[in-house]
């Protein structure tokens, strides 16, 4: 019986966790740079992070992926930007 | 880039035994695990009973390595580049149960939490998934020379077995075009991934 509301309490506690980024209007898909760090709109309209925030000579701009060819907001070196301004616009 | 020599069972258990001592994580024999034959056939129910899309018992036992917390199980009968493979992708997980994703900045947040939405949020499971994958990937191609392949195969694997939507893959997909291209171009971003290259770099294996 003790089981089981502590198992209760807890399911509930953990239910109400919220998520751990602010819902946005954004297009599912769609790419960006903030503040140094690369961000995918997730389905439910999240902008999701898609890795650690860029380090070294490394920076977060619109890069090409060289197997799909999609373009996408990521960290990579300054060479493989294909446009000059990190952190500019949103990409679909 | 390529190994410095032919892999043995002996650099896998080396492998496996550091990851382990610098990710806080400890790999067990799967086969010989209790909890694992539970958990198989639990899956085996909720897969016949709600159709769910997952793998059957055996499939489950000998095909998947499975991470809970800190405890990894691997299958029998793997060789060891598959093993330091698919560990470095537990050890991933290892590493987000114990940290949360990125540390827990900006990401999900670690321990029990972490636990219960990977099973509860898909969108969890694929981001916990792609990072691991991801770290799988800096691997192979830092040390192993390998070429990426297309990241629509990166949504491929989820397909079976991990309770996808389309909605779901789609997001797989996504991540998969942003962490691919870092990868490529030299990118190491994940502590799994980090680690391994380390301890194999140690093993006189690369570098």
């Amino acid at each position: 019986m003790r089981l089981s509301i502590v198992s209760t309490l807890l399911g509930i506690t953990l239910a109400a966790c919220p998520h751990p980024e602010p819902r946005s209007n954004c297009a599912p898909g769609s790419t960006k740079c903030e503040q140094g760090r690369s961000y995918v709109c997730s389905p439910g309209q999240y902008w999701t992070p898609s890795s650690n925030p860029c380090e070294g000579p490394r920076m977060c701009c619109l890069s090409q992926n060289p197997s799909s060819g999609r373009s996408v907001f990521a960290c990579v070196p300054p060479e493989a930007c294909i446009e000059a301004h990190a952190d500019a616009g949103e990409v679909e | 880039m390529a190994l410095k020599r032919a892999l043995t069972d002996l650099d896998a258990r080396y492998f496996l035994s550091e990851m382990g001592n610098r990710l806080r994580g400890r790999v067990l024999d799967k086969a010989h695990a209790v909890e694992m034959q539970i958990v198989a056939n639990v899956l085996d129910t909720v897969r016949l009973v709600a159709g769910a899309s997952l793998p059957d018992a055996q499939t489950f036992m000998r095909d998947y390595a499975t991470t809970i917390g800190p405890l990894v199980y691997l299958p029998d009968g793997w060789d060891a580049k598959t093993r330091i493979d698919v560990g470095t992708h537990e050890f991933e997980h290892v590493n987000q149960f114990w940290r949360g994703e990125y540390g827990g900045v900006g990401g999900f947040s670690a321990g029990p939490s972490f636990a219960y939405l990977y099973l509860m949020d898909e969108e969890v499971r694929v981001r916990a998934e792609q990072r691991a994958m991801r770290a799988q990937w800096e691997v192979r191609r830092v040390v192993f020379g390998e070429e990426l392949p297309h990241p629509s195969t990166f949504a491929t694997i989820l397909e079976g077995g991990y309770a996808l939507s389309d909605k779901g893959l789609k997001l797989a997909r996504d991540l998969a075009e942003i962490w691919t291209t870092e990868v490529h171009y030299g990118r190491i971003d994940t502590a799994a991934g980090e680690t391994a290259i380390r301890v194999l770099t140690a093993a006189g294996l690369h570098g």
